[in-house]
C-alpha cells in the first residue's frame, strides 16, 4: 500500500506543476490462483499495480494511465496530450476526504492452494455423482486489492478488500451432443457456496432434445440468475446519468413513475459486505451508499458521477467507475433484485409451462440504451406443468426489457450470487421466441 | 525492452528448475470513440506485465510480476508453488529447439504509432459524418482501437525471442430506429494505410442499410443457404475451431475420440487451416507465448481431422508437436491452445455459379453476434437476402442460423474461389478470459441443410 501512496504523491506533484488541478488513483492487487481440471492443476500467485491520472488544464479534462512501472512525468505528458482532445471540465474535484475502509479478516485471507484444490475436487466428485462423465474445469483467483485516491483539493482516501473471482465450466458428452454449462462468481469473504454453484451449473445439463417448433411464438420465459444478469444490462445502462446527460435515456422524466412490474425492487448496493464491487467511496473519492433503483417497479432516480451530476444540475451519487486511464462514467456496482416472499426457488412451478433460459450466447442485436434486446440463447429448456422435458437449439428472444419486466409472472424465492449480482430466477410473460 | 530481455535471460539461466520461462509484455493502448458529434479519447495507457513459469518434478508453478526488478523473485515464487503443488504429475513439456531472434514490423507500411492522434480522431469523425448522412433518424458510431505491443519470451533451454506488434482496429456501426444494424470491423497488423480512403466503402454500407429496411420475416425452418466469407470464418472459428484446441479435448475424452485424426467432420470440399504466420493479420504471431515458432496447421483435410492445436504441454501429453498456438489472455495464466488466423480454404467456384447451385434459398451476410456451446453453435446474421432461381431477390429481416457443427460441415456442398479474411482485436474469449486478437475467414460456401430462425 505504501508504494502506491508514495508514487501517487509523486505523480500528483508532477501534475500540479502544469495543470489547474489533478487527481491520482492507484491500485495494487496481490493474489493467488489455481487453474483446475481433473488431471492437472497449476497454482499461481502474482502482483499487479497501476496508477491513473486525471487533470484539468485550460478548462479541459484529460486522462492517462499506467500499469506496472510508474513513470510520473510520462503519465503527466500523456494526460496533457489527452487534454487537447478532452471535453470541458464542468466540475471541480472534491476536497472532503472519505472515511478509509479495510477488509475484515475472513476466510479468503487464510485460504491456501490446497484448500482451493480440495474445494474443486469435492465439487468434481459431487458433479460426477449426478453425471459420471461430466468434467469440471475452473479458475479461481483470490487475494487483496488496495485502492488509493488523492487530488489537488486535499482529498485523500484509501481502502482495501479481499476478493475471489471464480469461473466454473462443466462439459458433459451425451447422445445429443456435448452439453456445457458455465458461470462466474465474484465474492469478498469466502469461496462460492458449493451447493448454490452446483444448482446453477447442473441446471442446463439435460440431454433430451425436443421439436423446435413447439417453442416458437409469445411464451412465458424463466430466466436463470445467469441469464437475468445479462437481461439487466439495459437497466444498468438506462439508469446511468451519462445517458440522461446525453439526452438518450428511456427513463428520462420517469422518476417517481411506475416503469416495471410492482413485483420488482432493484437495488444498487456498493456497501454490500459480500459484494465484490463494494467500496466505501467511488473512483472520484465520493462516498458511496446503497440505493434503490426501482422500488416496487417505481423508478427512483439516476446514478451520477461528478461530471454527469454537474451537467444535470444534481449531486453525485458516488457512482463513478472507470479503469485506470479512462474517463469516469456512472456505473452500477452490485445489483440485487429482491426475491419473492413465497413460491418456488426457480419460479418454474409458479409459471406452469414455458421455456427456461440458463445462458445467453450473445446479445449482439440489441440496443442497451432503448432497452430493445435480441438475445441469442442457443439452447433453452422447455418445461410443462413445472417439469423440465428437454432442450431445443437455436432460440432467439426479442423484445424490450422495460416492457418485458412489466409482465412478471413469478420471482424465485431466493437470491443466487452470479457475477457481481444477487439475483433470483424471474419468469416473464409474452416474450417473443423464435 | 532489450535490457529487460537480457535480465530475463540471466534470470532463467540461474534457475535450477527442470524448465523455467519468463514472458514480458510492454504494451500501449489508445482508443477513440466517435458517436455522432461527440468523441472520447482514452490513452495511451501503458502496461508492463511479466510472468514467470517453472516446471519442477512434473508440476508447474506460475507467478505474475509488475516490475523487471522482480524477475528472479518471481521465478523463486513459481518454483516454491510447483514444489508444494498437490496437482497430479504431468509429463515434461515438448520443448522445440532453441530459437534466438527478433521480429519487428516497423518497416512495413506506416506504423500505427507514427500517425498522429489528430489524424486518427479526424478519420473517425469524418467516417462517422459520412455514415450519419445516410441516417435521418438513426445513429452512427466509429471506434478506433490501437495496441502497440513488445513481447519477449525467454526460457532455460536457450530460447529468447522478441516480437513487436502494431495492432489496429476500426469498428463502424450504424443503427436504425427499428434495430436494423450495419456493423463492421477492420482489424489489421502493421500498417495504418488501410484505414485511410474508406469513403466509398462507407457509402456502400450506408446505401445497403437503407435498402435493407424491411419488416418481412421468414418462417423458421431448414433452408439451403450461402454464407459470405465473414460468416464462413465465424462458423470455422466459433463452431469448429474451439473443438480442436487440445487443452479442451484433454478434459473431454469422448469428444477427443470423435475428433481423432482421420475422423470425418465435413464434406470432401472442407479444408480448414490455422496459420499464425499471416503477419498482416491481427491474429498472427511469429512466435507463440511459449516461444514456439508460428506455423501453418492443417486442421481439416478433405473433411477429415488432420491435427489439433497444441501448446508444449498438450503436445507432450498427446504425442504431438507444438503447433505454435500457445496464447495467454491474461498475465499470470498458463498458456492455452488457441486459434490464431483460422480459415476455410477456397475452392474454384465463382459466386455466380454458387448462386445457381443454390437455386432457391437464402444468402446470409455479415456477422452480428453468436457463440458456441462447444459442438453446437448459434450465429446471428446482419443481412439476409432471398435467392430465387439463382438470383438475389429481396432483403428479409435478420435471422439466426444454428446447428451441430459436424452436421453443418457435412452439408457444405461447394466452396467459392473468393477467400477473404476478417478479424478483431478482441475477437475471442474463452472460459471468462480476456479476449484475444484473432483472424478468421474463408470463401462463400453453399450449405444445403441449415436451421434458420
Amino acid at each position: 500500500m505504501n508504494e502506491i501512496v508514495v508514487t501517487g504523491a509523486e505523480i500528483l506533484a508532477a501534475c500540479e506543476k502544469v495543470a489547474t488541478s489533478g487527481e491520482v488513483t492507484g491500485v495494487q492487487r496481490t493474489y493467488r490462483s489455481l487453474e483446475y481440471s481433473p488431471d492437472k492443476s497449476v497454482p499461481g500467485c502474482g502482483e499487479r499495480k497501476g496508477w491513473g491520472l486525471r487533470m484539468i488544464r485550460n478548462g479541459k479534462i484529460g486522462v492517462s494511465g499506467e500499469w506496472g512501472v510508474a513513470k510520473p512525468f510520462s503519465l503527466v505528458d500523456k494526460a496533457i496530450g489527452n487534454c487537447r482532445y478532452g471535453g470541458d471540465a464542468t466540475f471541480s474535484f472534491p476536497a472532503d476526504s472519505p472515511e478509509p475502509g479495510s477488509a475484515p479478516g475472513n476466510e479468503l485471507s487464510e485460504l491456501s492452494h490446497d484448500d482451493v484444490l480440495n474445494y474443486l475436487q469435492n465439487m468434481q466428485t459431487l458433479i460426477k455423482q449426478v453425471h459420471p462423465s461430466a468434467c469440471l474445469s475452473a479458475g479461481i483467483q483470490w487475494g487483496e486489492d488496495n485502492f488509493i485516491i488523492m487530488n489537488s483539493c486535499g482529498l485523500n482516501g484509501l481502502y482495501s478488500k479481499t476478493r475471489a473471482s471464480t469461473r466454473f465450466s462443466v462439459t458433459l458428452p451425451s447422445d445429443t451432443g456435448l452439453l456445457q454449462s458455465g458461470f462466474t462468481v465474484e465474492t469478498t469473504s469466502a469461496l462460492p457456496v458449493m451447493q448454490d454453484a452446483l444448482r446453477i451449473l447442473l441446471l442446463p445439463l439435460h440431454s433430451t432434445r425436443l421439436d423446435s417448433l413447439s417453442a416458437v411464438g409469445r411464451k412465458k420465459v424463466v430466466f436463470s440468475p445467469v441469464a437475468f444478469s445479462l437481461l439487466l444490462q439495459a437497466i444498468r445502462t438506462g439508469v446511468s446519468g451519462k445517458l440522461l446527460a446525453d439526452g438518450a435515456s428511456p427513463l428520462s422524466r420517469l422518476e417517481g413513475k411506475q416503469v416495471i412490474s410492482n413485483m420488482l425492487t432493484i437495488r444498487d448496493l456498493p456497501n454490500l459486505q459480500t459484494g465484490a464491487a463494494s467500496a466505501p467511496f467511488d473512483s472520484e473519492g465520493v462516498p458511496t451508499y446503497d440505493k434503490t433503483l426501482f422500488e416496487d417497479g417505481v423508478f427512483t432516480g439516476f446514478l451520477h458521477d461528478l461530471g454527469t451530476a454537474a451537467e444535470c444540475g444534481v449531486s453525485s451519487t458516488g457512482s463513478s467507475g472507470r479503469n485506470l486511464g479512462e474517463h469516469s462514467k456512472p456505473v452500477c456496482t452490485n445489483i440485487a433484485v429482491d426475491p419473492s416472499m413465497e413460491g418456488s426457488e426457480n419460479a418454474i412451478a409458479d409459471t406452469g409451462s414455458g421455456i427456461l433460459v440458463t445462458s445467453i450466447l450473445s446479445a449482439g442485436g440489441g440496443n442497451a440504451a432503448s432497452g430493445d434486446f435480441t438475445l441469442d440463447c442457443g439452447r433453452v429448456l422447455l418445461f410443462r406443468r413445472g417439469e423440465i422435458h428437454g432442450f431445443y437449439d437455436g432460440c432467439v428472444l426479442t423484445g424490450n426489457v422495460y416492457e418485458a419486466m412489466s409482465r412478471v409472472v413469478a420471482l424465485g424465492s431466493r437470491q443466487f450470487r452470479c457475477g457481481l449480482d444477487l439475483l433470483p430466477f424471474i419468469s416473464l410473460d409474452g416474450i417473443s421466441v423464435r | 525492452m532489450q535490457k529487460n530481455r537480457a535480465l530475463a535471460e540471466k534470470a532463467v539461466a540461474g534457475s535450477e528448475a527442470d524448465f523455467a520461462e519468463i514472458r514480458l509484455v510492454q504494451s500501449s493502448r489508445t482508443s477513440v470513440v466517435q458517436a455522432g458529434l461527440s468523441h472520447v479519447i482514452t490513452g495511451p495507457t501503458d502496461q508492463f506485465t511479466g510472468t514467470a513459469r517453472v516446471f519442477i518434478s512434473n508440476r508447474w508453478g506460475i507467478c505474475e510480476f509488475s516490475s523487471p526488478d522482480l524477475m528472479s523473485t518471481a521465478l523463486d515464487k513459481a518454483a516454491t508453488l510447483a514444489i508444494h503443488s498437490e496437482s497430479p504429475p504431468v509429463p515434461f513439456p515438448m520443448i522445440p529447439p532453441a530459437c534466438r531472434d527478433t521480429y519487428s514490423e516497423d518497416a512495413v507500411g506506416v506504423p500505427l504509432n507514427d500517425v498522429s492522434l489528430r489524424e486518427k480522431t479526424f478519420l473517425c469523425r469524418h467516417y462517422c459524418e459520412l455514415l450519419g448522412a445516410f441516417l435521418v433518424t438513426g445513429s452512427a458510431r466509429v471506434i478506433y482501437d490501437e495496441v502497440i505491443r513488445d513481447r519477449v519470451v525467454v526460457n532455460s533451454r536457450g530460447t529468447s525471442i522478441r516480437e513487436k506488434e502494431n495492432l489496429g482496429s476500426m469498428k463502424i456501426q450504424a443503427v436504425l430506429p427499428g434495430g436494423l444494424v450495419a456493423r463492421e470491423e477492420l482489424a489489421l497488423r502493421g500498417s495504418f494505410d488501410r484505414f485511410r480512403g474508406r469513403e466509398k466503402h462507407l457509402d456502400r454500407i450506408g446505401r445497403d442499410l437503407l435498402v435493407r429496411e424491411t419488416t418481412t420475416s421468414i418462417a423458421p425452418g431448414r433452408s439451403r443457404v450461402i454464407l459470405d466469407p465473414e460468416l464462413t470464418g465465424i462458423l470455422v472459428h466459433e463452431a469448429f475451431g474451439h473443438l480442436v484446441e487440445a487443452d479442451f479435448l484433454e478434459n473431454n475424452p469422448a469428444v477427443a475420440h470423435l475428433l481423432r485424426a482421420g475422423a470425418c467432420v465435413g464434406s470432401e470440399c472442407v479444408n480448414i487451416i490455422d496459420d499464425s504466420l499471416l503477419l498482416t493479420q491481427p491474429g498472427s504471431m511469429k512466435w507463440d507465448d511459449e516461444g514456439t515458432p508460428g506455423s501453418r496447421t492443417q486442421l481439416v483435410l478433405n473433411g477429415g481431422i488432420a491435427s489439433w492445436l497444441h501448446t508444449m504441454g498438450t503436445a507432450s501429453r498427446n504425442g504431438a508437436r507444438p503447433t505454435g498456438n500457445a496464447r495467454i489472455s491474461d498475465p499470470g495464466r498458463t498458456p492455452e491452445a488457441r486459434m490464431t488466423c483460422t480459415y476455410m480454404e477456397p475452392g474454384k467456384t465463382p459466386l455466380e455459379k454458387l448462386m445457381l447451385h443454390l437455386d432457391n434459398g437464402l444468402y446470409l451476410k455479415g456477422f452480428m453476434g453468436g457463440a458456441t456451446d462447444m459442438d453446437r453453435f448459434s450465429i446471428a446474421v446482419q443481412e439476409v437476402w432471398t435467392v430465387r432461381n439463382g438470383i438475389i431477390h429481396k432483403p428479409v429481416a435478420p435471422v439466426v442460423f444454428s446447428g451441430k457443427v459436424t452436421d453443418v460441415l457435412r452439408s457444405v456442398k461447394d466452396t467459392g474461389n473468393d477467400l477473404q479474411l476478417a478479424g478483431s482485436l478482441a475477437g475471442c474469449s474463452r472460459r471468462g478470459s480476456s479476449p484475444l486478437a484473432v483472424t478468421y475467414g474463408g470463401p462463400h460456401i453453399l450449405i444445403t441443410d441449415m436451421q434458420v430462425s
